[in-house]
């Protein structure tokens, strides 16, 4: 723990130099950018960028810090149209939207700018040090792991991505899951180098890449969705008093610091992202509040509770991804794409191989805050303009550079086909009520959980003793067990209290 | 998100399909190795490489039937071809038109960098694509004021997306070092 800390503050004055500062700054803003611009969110900022860092060649670090900035000032981003236009840059920012409108057509807007992007900043220092607190004690942790807990864990995270974001029913989670777990068994298998299901199609030999599979699953549903309703943004409105409310600060402090709790314990649940911990949180803090009739009225509360949750999140998800090599948010799948491609393997050895790196992934994230909210007070008044860009000519912009953006990890064609492919197909499983997040984690998680189960297997000799003699194992098996009575009782719950409003799913239709 | 007996009456087609899917995994993996030693290996049932897909076909068929079964318990069935029938009726609406249309246009503009469509030029074609699917999907959605752009609105199009579609490829093709298609 000691250790961790001391290469954390030897990192933070490590990176000071003047090429990593021009990459922050030009890294942030373009997170904001594309946290602010609907249709375009974080994940996809890092999956473009993920290419452009790729191809020249840059130093990890360089690299680390252009990614971590895009998805800090993503993150962030998401509030601006949502206080100032009532239009969520990216689900994240939906919940500031319900309390930051009312907000700026009260004439608070600048305030409302200000106070999100003040505890946005203190979500991510949050998340900063639950990153160098827990990411250590995890590391001890995994070191233990076998074959039984690792088949378990990736098990374990497909199940729980897919209850947690299934708008329907958890089932439907869990089959996006599995689908994307079946993809993942396309091409060579790990052990004994067999081809399965490629058709004789050389380029499925090597199996599908994650990164077609993100951009269509997160671009291509974005650009059908925003041509087919398209918004109109409204008259810009005027930003006058940016700065935040102090006394309203200093009331919110415990209502901060839980939504940090929870955005890091969301964040740190494999695939479940930053929407999922704002909307979590902005509910807690409505249920625990002594006026909860002032939500949705503009209440500052919600605001503070939703904006710091969604930005703790950041170092939530990282604390699995770089421990457990299980990313915690649809971005992280993204950074752990391009942590393969630096030849960082991410996972319990991690912490051994390079002793530095998590600390220095948390020194990335505290500067890339502090970038963030210099940046976001500087730009809320600029912000408002750039929002106004239609969407008929964003949107292909979007495609453009997500053609590119398949096609450049390996210079083929098929990728950008497979990608355009993936993404209608990620269209209609989103409106027929099955989540993508379950189905990309599925991807990423398949390879390890299959390698892991016939590896125990092959060490039992056939056995599933191990999966419920190994006390590790048993408490994976605990916790989907739980995880799958919970979701039956909640889906239960939810069915009785619809027959008792008298609006069953038959009698809506 | 689809709503109502819409959805469930996607439950029921799409719970049939993962039974089809299920099934064609099952079939698949059966002709798998298994058994024996593979590759000098050995390669007993549960390590062989048919073994997840096994595991993950027989998951794709029980959940396909809970799908289907959820959704047929509420009453999807009744008259599912004639709801079929009308959604495809629904195509012509405008939201679902656009859609259709932006679909066509991404498939149009993978058709145009995968292959050199330009007679006698054999070089790259990503500017000439990329100035395509930018000025078309522009031209197609962009209502100004609720009308189609005039026709200098249009040629300013056309140029800034070929401005774009230039500068794109001349950063990728030279500094990022990623020769476009």
């Amino acid at each position: 723990m000691v250790e961790t800390f001391t290469h954390f503050f030897h990192q933070l004055g490590g990176l000071l130099n003047p090429f990593n500062l021009v990459v922050l700054l030009a890294a942030v803003t373009m997170g904001i950018a594309f946290g602010a611009l609907p249709g375009l969110t974080a994940t996809l900022g890092i999956a473009l960028l993920t290419t452009a860092t790729a191809t020249l060649d840059l130093p990890l670090e360089v690299t680390m810090i252009a990614l971590m900035g895009v998805y800090v000032g993503a993150i962030y981003g998401g509030c601006h149209p949502a206080v100032l236009l009532n239009i969520p840059g990216t689900a994240a920012g939906a919940a500031s939207a319900v309390e930051g409108y009312p907000l700026c057509k009260q004439g608070r807007g600048g305030e409302a700018i200000a106070t999100a992007t003040v505890t946005s900043f203190g979500g991510t220092v949050f998340g900063v040090l639950a990153m160098l607190l827990l990411a250590p004690m995890l590391t001890v942790l995994a070191l233990k792991f076998q074959s039984s807990e690792k088949f378990l864990l990736a098990f374990f995270g497909v199940l729980i991505c897919g209850s947690l974001t299934a708008p329907d029913m958890p089932l439907k989670g869990w089959i996006a899951g599995l689908l994307g777990v079946f993809l993942a068994t396309v091409g060579i298998d790990p052990i004994h180098g067999y081809q399965r299901f490629t058709f004789d199609t050389t380029e499925l030999v090597g199996g599908i890449k994650p990164i077609p599979v993100i951009l269509g699953a997160f671009a291509v549903p974005q650009i059908i969705r925003a041509m087919m309703q398209p918004t109109k943004a409204g008259k810009p409105p005027v930003i006058s008093r940016l700065w935040p409310q102090l006394k309203i600060l200093k009331n919110n402090v415990w209502n901060a610091i839980r939504s940090g709790l929870l955005g890091v314990g969301v964040g740190s649940i494999p695939g479940v992202g930053e929407d999922i911990a704002a909307w979590l949180s902005y509910d807690t803090a409505k249920k625990v509040s002594k006026e909860p009739e002032t939500f949705g009225k503009g209440s500052m509360k919600g605001l503070i509770s939703a904006e710091t949750a969604n930005n703790a999140c950041i170092g939530g998800a990282l604390i699995p991804l770089l421990t457990l090599g299980v990313p915690g948010s649809p971005p992280a799948m993204m950074l752990l794409g391009a942590l393969e491609l630096n030849d960082v393997r991410t996972g319990p050895t991690l912490a051994m191989d390079r002793p530095e790196f998590i600390p220095q992934m948390a020194a990335i994230l505290l500067w890339a805050s502090f970038t963030m909210l210099v940046l976001g007070f500087l730009l809320s008044r600029v912000s408002v303009h750039v929002l106004r860009i239609p969407t008929a000519f964003l949107m292909p912009i979007v495609a453009l550079f997500s053609v590119i953006g398949a096609y450049a990890f390996d210079n083929s064609l098929w990728d950008v086909g497979f990608m355009i492919a993936f993404g209608v197909a990620a269209y209609f499983m989103e409106e027929t009520g099955y989540p993508v997040a379950p189905l990309v984690i599925g991807l990423i998680l398949g390879p390890m959980a299959e390698e892991n189960l016939r590896r125990a297997l092959i060490d039992s000799g056939g056995s599933l003793a191990p999966f419920f003699t190994r006390p590790l194992s048993l408490v994976f098996l605990v916790l989907i067990a739980a995880s799958v009575s919970a979701q039956f009782f909640f889906q239960r719950k939810r069915r009785l209290e619809s027959v008792e409003r008298g609006t069953s799913d038959s009698s809506e239709c | 998100m689809w709503q109502g007996r819409a959805l469930r009456r996607a439950d029921c087609v799409c719970g049939l399909g993962l039974v089809l899917l299920g099934g064609a995994v099952l079939n698949a993996a059966r002709k798998m190795p298994m058994g024996g030693s593979y590759g000098g290996v050995d390669n007993p049932w549960y390590a062989s490489p048919a073994a997840f897909p096994l595991l993950i076909g027989g998951l794709f068929v029980l959940s396909g039937f809970a799908i289907f079964l959820n959704g047929a318990r509420s009453g999807a069935l009744r008259g599912l071809f004639g709801a079929l029938a009308r959604a495809i009726g629904r195509l012509g609406q405008p939201a679902q038109r656009r859609g259709i249309i932006v679909v066509a246009l991404l498939a149009g503009y993978y058709v145009l960098i995968r292959y050199h469509w330009i007679p006698g030029y054999s070089g790259e074609n990503y500017i000439a694509s990329s100035t395509v699917f930018l000025s078309v999907f522009a031209l197609t959605f962009y209502r100004p004021q609720g009308r189609r752009p005039g026709w200098k609105l249009a040629i300013a199009i056309i140029a800034g997306a070929f401005l774009l579609s230039w500068g794109v490829a001349s950063l990728f093709s030279g500094p990022l070092r990623v020769p476009l298609p």
